[in-house]
């Protein structure tokens, strides 16, 4: 595994450009801020989770309808101000508020469990640095066993402004 | 490094377009922004001790009245709800400004909210606990509140959904809830920066426990920008339909001066305008003491002021339409409320209290001088809380106060613990604001970095323009 | 007031007469008497066989009440009452219907008495100079006083038993004089028949002839003997079912509002000095056409009548009305009117010829009425002389009540010895050497006499809690017969053997206890010529009406009458019939008599007369008359009561024998303090809301469109359509134009469900739990209507769809239900609820009842616990009782089977509750008669409660 340090956020884009462009595919970035054009570049998909977070809504209006509808109608009908058992009209507040409920704490969920969070300790950590990325430092991932590699990567990186460029096993 | 380190350049660019002064590098901004929780300053200590033994007088109140009954509070028939219910409107309608900053103007792309949004998020959450507190405490017999929770008891009896207070609950907890994950998801970021950065031993554990192990690979990031987006979209509506269902506590009633349309459009607006005038309350101040001239600039406090005038000129429009339909519509009831009874009955004092704070006082955010002046924005923000405050009051005791049969006609006055008691829940919320800033970075600070790298990519150096 | 009032001395009192209420003391104490509170019955009851109203199995079905007859005197008049038991515990009163004075109604003393049996400010210990003694000892020191010059102090009484051993007394004592001494005593209204006819005699009227009503300075229609029996009458002539019915007419003239007065077609305030003016002037007017009249009379009268000239338009169309109704009139004046006004007033019945028709005279069914006997003078003068060796006050509390210059709490210490037999240590206890426990009506044997001299019984419902005696057992005392077991029943028993004769006594005995009255013992109307002479020599003497000084006018209390009632919790917290004031008593005056003076509402007043002087609250009344005052007597008691002690002020230290109803010459000063009044109602306009609240019409506009509330009457249309529920849906109506407000129902209803009380705080706070209460709302100078406001029952109910918790809902009987046990006290029911009757249990109110007082508890009734809403049941458990029974005689309910607490005690008859599904109820009749509206009715909450507008018949002449 190679790591290219920048300490400035222009130079890590421009690089991960140039890698993208002579065709690497297996990169990855550790950068203190999101950086959207990188992302492009690393070749990170989309994530799918709108469409997940849209599900858990549904749900969310269809459960709370459920259970109004029956237990105000169904379970324990009882005459209550001449108003119909199955008042639809006075469901709709509850049934959007459980909708936001169900579809916000399923983005927070799914968001920390598909990144692997929460962790207390993964590898990365024994990396010496590695701190400073959260600060003021953007490292660029390249793995050797990319199809696309070739060992000049290194003094292209230096070329693109890379302070350091290290070689570690992962 | 402490935030007592001056960042150059401030005065001479401190323009109210500016929303970011200077150019100051990651590392700088963000021992700026850290080391206002690595070294606090000394003061904050003493704040917590006077806020924190405020709140043990609130606590003190509220065992008092669970153990002795409500009656110790000035309620009456008929005016059954009073302070309680004053204060849970005018709390919750607080927080809202914080959610509308962080959630309403992320999805427009404001770049002025980043250096406030978590701040006002804060608030909310605090300002929300302060306000659960009191439908429950305000019930007859409170140890039961749960029953307006569906839960399968042995009785098989369920909450009636179709009054309006199970659906403050769900509101409520919901808001809550989002606001939380919304908040928190903002913080885990910065909460790994200051693991890195903190020198202890302790302190790299307790914010690394809490950074849940954030390293910021690219992956997550992407991730984390559209989970952020989400909450956002969610909050936004969230936070529209939360007041306007608090509203709904009255406009379902059959009360005159309750039984109102307008209602829920009326409450956001003056939820967002209490709220606005709480963050810029909390703001100024904080300014100042931690010297973020630089991240919070005349432009935040011009933009704010700005909002408080808008929502303001809602509200007033409100009453103004209020009082026209009552007359309109030719309703005994409702023209005795509205052209008798508010305005010159028992309570009339309140009345004309929220005209001049609210609908006076904002006029003077016409001129941008007066907008961009610290001070006098303060003294505003005080008294629109004030009138905000009354306003509530009026509309919920005024209405109760004088309905449909004059026999039962009676004014209501608070008693002490009515006071203590809401006199607490701002000691308890200044007591949470500050343990906050001790602990959290309470401006984001990946996202600051964010929005300087997107503004140098716009404009290769010269002072930053925005919005 | 005396010496005891220093701590020390009170302090020992207090130990002696009431020991301290704890939970263990009292479970010491009378242990035994919790078994009543559990199933097993009659643990405390009478050790002697009482007989129920109606048969009924022997044994006691726990779970079901028993109804026993008896009956309660007030200043010796009695009313026959059905007292309802719990396994041996009286918990509530209701009217005996088979009784003349009675008719099944009851007003707020009856339904308050029971209360004052679970006082616990009540004596438990004869005492001798402070000391607990023994019954024994009292009887046996008492046994041989034949030589002595024995005084006895009792009230009023018509008592056959009580008279048959004052007789017996006088025989074996010749020293022994009687006293009898009523604080609002019939002295002048004897007097004045005395006057015209040459005897005392007692009034009897027939209301249901009447067409026209003149009542001077007299209410009527909610205190005096026979007073519900005139409601009931009063009531039925202005009954109106359609627009044919014929109404009568009432005019009143009085100084402060009185319930009578609210009732009034007109009414015209007057201070008490114009009163007896007006009167002369009516009668003037009256007597002129009068043969046998003398002029004289009319010369006198003329003179007499002058200070009232201002209101001779008035007195002109009145006595126009009344000459055009002959013989279908009535005329009726207060005791507290002087002789010669009465007198005057039987003048005027007989040129009008109502007498034999409206109007009859018999003598009292009081013992010497009209004597000298009844006059305190006697014994005061005798006290003063120091000519008295023994001095026994049977009952009363005359230290507190006899007129402040005879000072009677200094002289009773002249006495060479003294006793007193008292309900608790009072201010009469204090002075005297023995005192003994008075036993509470509902223990004790006795008989007495209505006010048409029915006899009547009093049979007790439970054993004397603390070894009450009653007076007769005291007087047998005096016979030697002290030591006897028996007590009372004996007394009664053997008396009534001696007149009945032995043969078939038994019988006899147990049909008169069990119904609680004798057939064929009223005491027949005599003729009466009037001596005209006399009658001229009175009105001569009549007294000039003194100068524009203020007026003072003493009265007895509304609720507290004469102060016996003044520590009972229901009568106190009751808010007063007119001014709505609840708890203390408060100077009455006019608006513009309070701006000439220069006060408002709660400034305190100071008032003294002959050197004694009180501070007194002001308060506003409506329809005061202007350059009066008014101050009900009865109040600021002093002694160990738990409740009613310093309570108001004590207006008796104003009242002396010369000026005992109204005085002129008290000096009145501002002190500048303000004493907090605890006012139930403190808005009385309508504020333009006539048609949705209350509708009030003339009779002539009423007969041009009966139907003019049909349009309040039908429920706004609604998207909802309400569901057919059960064959049963209970409903109410309520006749505006017959309730006089005189609040009967609301002690009613407080007795029977357990309404907790929340004190003179809690009223002023705004916290009164009366599930029923009297709403008055003013309408001009004359007018103050009354209009029951209880739960409504909507079936469109606003409180229920906003009650998260389903605690309030509704039945299929068409009930609004409570459900205490799940309301969690939101109180947005209240809220919501546009007639508010909903009530909340901000405090735990029945937590620091004691537990004697617990025992007036009605056990079919929940006792609501700290933050809960609470409200008007309709009585439901009264309607689920009717229908187990039903059920369990194969049949439907009928209607009338259910009366709510309300309607049961109602004297006019005014509420009527039954099911609004059965065509053929009356409750389905009223509810689509003319005149029937709801309140509130384009809210479009379709309430079961519906009301019938009142209609008022003014005179042409005087209608404005």
């Amino acid at each position: 595994m190679i790591i290219a340090e920048f300490d400035h956020a222009q130079d890590i884009a421009s690089a991960a450009e140039r890698l993208h462009e002579s065709g690497y595919t297996r990169l990855d970035a550790y950068t203190p801020f999101p950086m959207p054009e990188l992302e492009k570049h690393l070749g990170i998909p989309r994530s799918k989770l709108n469409v997940s977070v849209f599900v858990a809504g549904v749900s969310g209006t269809a459960l709370s309808f459920l259970i109004i509808w029956w237990t105000n109608a169904i379970s324990y009908p009882i005459n209550v101000g001449g108003r119909p058992l199955n008042s639809f009209v006075t469901d709709i507040p509850i049934m959007f508020e459980t909708t936001i409920l169900f579809a916000a704490a399923t983005a927070f969920i799914l968001m920390l469990t598909l990144s692997g969070m929460p962790r207390l300790w993964d590898p990365s950590v024994e990396l010496e640095g590695i701190e400073r990325t959260t600060i003021d430092r953007y490292w660029l991932l390249i793995d050797p066993l990319d199809s696309a590699f070739d060992p000049a990567v290194v003094d292209e990186m230096r070329q693109c402004g890379a302070l350091a460029v290290r070689r570690v096993e992962s | 490094m402490t935030a007592a380190v001056p960042v150059q350049g401030i005065r001479e660019d401190d323009r109210p377009d500016v929303v970011l002064i200077g150019r100051p590098g990651d590392r700088e901004l963000t021992a700026q922004l850290v080391g206002a929780v690595l070294s606090p300053p000394p003061w904050i200590n003493k704040v917590l001790l006077v806020t924190g033994f405020v709140t043990l007088i609130l606590f003190a109140a509220v065992t008092y009245t669970v153990l002795t009954g409500i009656g110790v509070w000035g309620n009456n028939i008929p005016v059954a709800w009073a302070f309680a219910i004053t204060n849970f409107v005018w709390w919750i309608g607080i927080g809202h400004a914080g959610t509308f900053i962080s959630a309403f103007l992320l999805l427009l792309e404001q770049k002025w909210r980043t250096s406030i949004n978590r701040f006002a998020e804060a608030m909310t959450l605090f300002a929300v606990v302060q306000a659960g507190l009191f439908p429950v405490l305000h019930l007859g017999r409170p140890w039961f509140f749960y029953w307006l929770i569906p839960y399968p008891s042995t009785m098989d009896v369920w909450p009636q959904f179709r009054s309006s207070l199970p659906w403050d609950v769900v509101a409520v907890s919901t808001y809550f809830t989002v606001s939380l994950l919304f908040w928190y998801l903002g913080c885990i970021p910065d909460l790994a920066t200051v693991r890195d950065m903190a020198p202890e031993k302790w302190r790299r554990r307790v914010y690394g426990f809490f950074a849940l192990g954030w390293r910021g690979t690219a992956r997550t990031w992407s991730r984390y920008r559209i989970a952020y987006g989400i909450l956002g979209g969610l909050a936004t509506p969230l936070v529209i339909s939360v007041h306007s269902i608090v509203s709904m506590d009255f406009a379902i009633a059959q009360l005159p001066g309750w039984h109102s349309i307008i209602f829920p459009p009326y409450f956001v607006a003056g939820a967002l305008f209490s709220g606005f005038a709480m963050v810029l309350t909390l703001l100024i101040p904080i300014r100042r003491l931690y010297r973020l001239e630089n991240v919070i600039t005349t432009a935040h406090l011009d933009l704010m002021a700005k909002m408080i005038l808008l929502t303001g000129s809602i509200v007033a429009y409100s009453y103004t339409v209020e009082i026209f339909l009552a007359w309109y519509s030719g309703d005994v009831f409702e023209r005795w409320m509205h052209l008798h009874s508010r305005i010159q009955g028992p309570l009339a004092a309140t009345f004309w209290i929220v005209v001049f704070c609210n609908v006076l006082t904002p006029q003077v955010l016409w001129f941008k001088r007066w907008r961009t002046s610290p001070r006098l924005l303060f003294v505003v923000t005080i008294f629109v809380q004030l009138g905000m405050w009354m306003e509530r009051f009026m509309l919920i005791v005024t209405s109760e106060a004088q309905d449909f049969l004059p026999s039962s006609w009676r004014t209501y006055r608070p008693s002490a613990i009515d006071m203590t008691i809401l006199f607490g829940t701002m000691g308890f919320f200044l007591f949470l604001f500050f343990l906050l800033i001790k602990y959290v970075p309470f401006i984001p600070i990946a996202e600051l970095k964010e929005t300087r790298f997107k503004i140098e990519e716009e404009t290769r150096g010269g002072p930053v323009m925005g919005p | 007031m005396t010496t005891s009032d220093d701590p020390p001395i009170r302090a020992r009192r207090l130990e002696q007469f009431r020991p301290e209420v704890t939970r263990r003391g009292f479970m010491h104490a009378m242990g035994a008497s919790f078994g009543l509170a559990g199933l097993s019955a009659c643990v405390r009851a009478p050790d002697k066989e009482i007989l129920p109203y109606s048969r009924q199995p022997p044994e006691v079905t726990p779970g079901v009440a028993k109804h026993y007859a008896t009956s309660m005197s007030i200043d010796g008049y009695a009313t026959g009452l059905l007292v309802e038991s719990h396994e041996g515990r009286p918990t509530k009163v209701e009217g005996n219907p088979d009784h003349p004075a009675s008719l099944g109604a009851t007003g707020i003393h009856e339904q308050g008495m029971v209360l004052s049996l679970y006082d616990p400010s009540r004596a438990r210990a004869v005492a001798r100079g402070g000391q607990p003694a023994r019954w024994a000892a009292f009887a046996n020191a008492h046994a041989t006083m034949a030589a002595a010059k024995v005084h006895f102090l009792l009230e009023p009484t018509s008592s056959p038993l009580r008279v048959n051993l004052i007789g017996r007394i006088r025989e074996a004592i010749p020293g022994a004089t009687f006293h009898f001494h009523a604080p609002l005593s019939r002295n002048r209204a004897w007097d004045g028949a005395a006057l015209a006819f040459g005897r005392p005699l007692d009034v009897r009227y027939d209301l249901s002839l009447a067409k026209v009503v003149l009542a001077v300075d007299r209410d009527f229609l909610a205190s005096g003997p026979g007073w519900l029996v005139l409601a009931r009458q009063f009531a039925d002539g202005r009954r109106l079912l359609g627009q044919s019915d014929s109404m009568n007419r009432l005019y009143v003239a009085e100084t402060a509002l009185t319930v009578t007065g609210t009732a009034a077609d007109h009414r015209l305030a007057l201070r008490p000095s114009q009163i007896v003016a007006l009167t002369a002037l009516l009668a003037e007017r009256v007597l002129a056409g009068q043969r046998d009249a003398p002029p004289e009379l009319l010369g006198a009268l003329e003179r007499a009548a002058s200070p009232a000239r201002e209101h001779a338009a008035w007195a002109a169309a009145v006595a126009r009305d009344l000459l055009a109704n002959r013989g279908a009139g009535v005329v009726t004046v207060g005791d507290a009117q002087p002789p010669a006004v009465h007198a005057i007033v039987h003048a005027m019945n007989i040129a009008l010829g109502n007498v034999d028709r409206t109007v009859r005279y018999a003598p009292p069914p009081i013992f010497e009425a009209g004597e000298a006997s009844h006059d305190l003078g006697g014994l005061v003068g005798a006290l003063a002389a120091g000519q008295v060796d023994y001095l026994a006050i049977l009952g009363g509390n005359p230290v507190y009540d006899a007129y402040a210059d005879q000072d009677l709490g200094q002289l009773v210490a002249k006495a060479r010895g003294s006793v007193y037999l008292g309900p608790c240590a009072n201010e009469t206890a204090r002075p005297v050497d023995w005192f003994v426990p008075e036993a509470h009506l509902l223990e004790s044997w006795g008989d007495g006499r209505a006010f048409d001299g029915t006899v009547s019984f009093a049979q007790p419902l439970i054993a004397p809690l603390f070894g009450g005696r009653t007076v007769d057992e005291v007087l047998a005392v005096f016979l030697g017969q002290g030591a006897q077991a028996e007590g009372s029943h004996a007394l009664l028993r053997d008396y009534w053997r001696g007149k009945h004769g032995a043969t078939g006594f038994d019988a006899f005995w147990e049909s008169t206890v069990r119904r609680g009255l004798m057939d064929r013992t009223a005491i027949p109307t005599l003729e009466q010529r009037i001596a005209w002479g006399r009658l001229q020599a009175a009105v001569e003497k009549l007294p000039a009406s003194p100068a524009d000084a203020l007026e003072i006018q003493l009265r007895g209390d509304p609720r507290v009458y004469d102060g016996r009632f003044a520590n009972n919790a229901w009568l106190l917290e009751l808010p007063d019939p007119v001014t709505q004031l609840s708890w203390d008593n408060a100077a009455l005056l006019s608006a513009a008599t309070m701006t000439q003076l220069g006060v408002q509402d709660e400034d305190v007043l100071e008032l003294s007369y002959e050197g004694r002087s009180i501070r007194v609250p002001v308060l506003a009344a409506h329809g005061q008359a202007d350059g009066s005052l008014t101050l009900s007597l009865g109040y600021g008691r002093k002694g160990e009561l738990a409740v009613g002690r310093d309570v108001g002020v004590n207006a008796y230290a104003l009242r002396t024998s010369l000026a005992p109803y109204a005085n002129g010459r008290i000096a009145l000063t501002k002190t500048g303090e303000q004493f907090p009044l605890a006012r139930a109602q403190l808005e009385f306009d309508l504020h333009g809301r006539e048609d949705d609240i209350f509708f009030h019409e003339s009779l002539e506009e009423y007969r041009k469109d009966p139907r003019f509330t049909a349009h309040k009457n039908t429920a706004p249309e609604t998207l909802y359509d309400l569901k057919p529920g059960a064959p049963r849906q209970w409903g109410m109506s309520i006749d505006l134009g017959v309730c006089t407000g005189c609040s009967a129902c609301v002690v009613a209803c407080q007795a029977e469900n357990n309404v907790p009380v929340v004190g003179r705080e809690g009223v002023r706070k705004g916290r009164r739990m009366h599930w029923l209460r009297v709403d008055r709302y003013e309408a001009g100078e004359e007018q103050l209507f009354a209009e029951p406001m209880l739960c409504q029952h909507c079936e469109k109910a606003p409180c229920e769809y906003v009650c998260p918790v389903n605690a309030t809902n509704h039945s299929a009987d068409g009930l609004n239900q409570m459900v205490y046990n799940r309301c969690v006290g939101t109180r947005f029911c209240s809220n919501n609820c546009p007639y508010k009757v909903r009530r909340f249990n901000f405090f735990n109110y029945t937590d620091d009842i004691t537990p004697l007082e617990r025992l007036v508890l009605n056990p079919d009734v929940t006792v609501r616990d700290r933050g809960v809403m609470e409200k008007c049941s309709y009585c439901v458990q009264r309607i689920r009782e009717a229908e187990i029974h039903a059920g369990v005689e194969a049949r439907a309910v009928r209607d009338g089977d259910i009366r709510t607490a309300c309607e049961q005690a109602c004297p006019t008859k005014a509420i009527v509750f039954g099911n609004v599904a059965d065509a053929g109820a009356e409750v389905t009749r009223l509810r689509h008669a003319d005149r029937s509206f709801a309140v509130l009715n384009d809210l479009g909450t379709v309430p079961r409660t519906r009301y019938l507008a009142r209609i008022r018949n003014p005179n042409p002449e005087l209608a404005r």
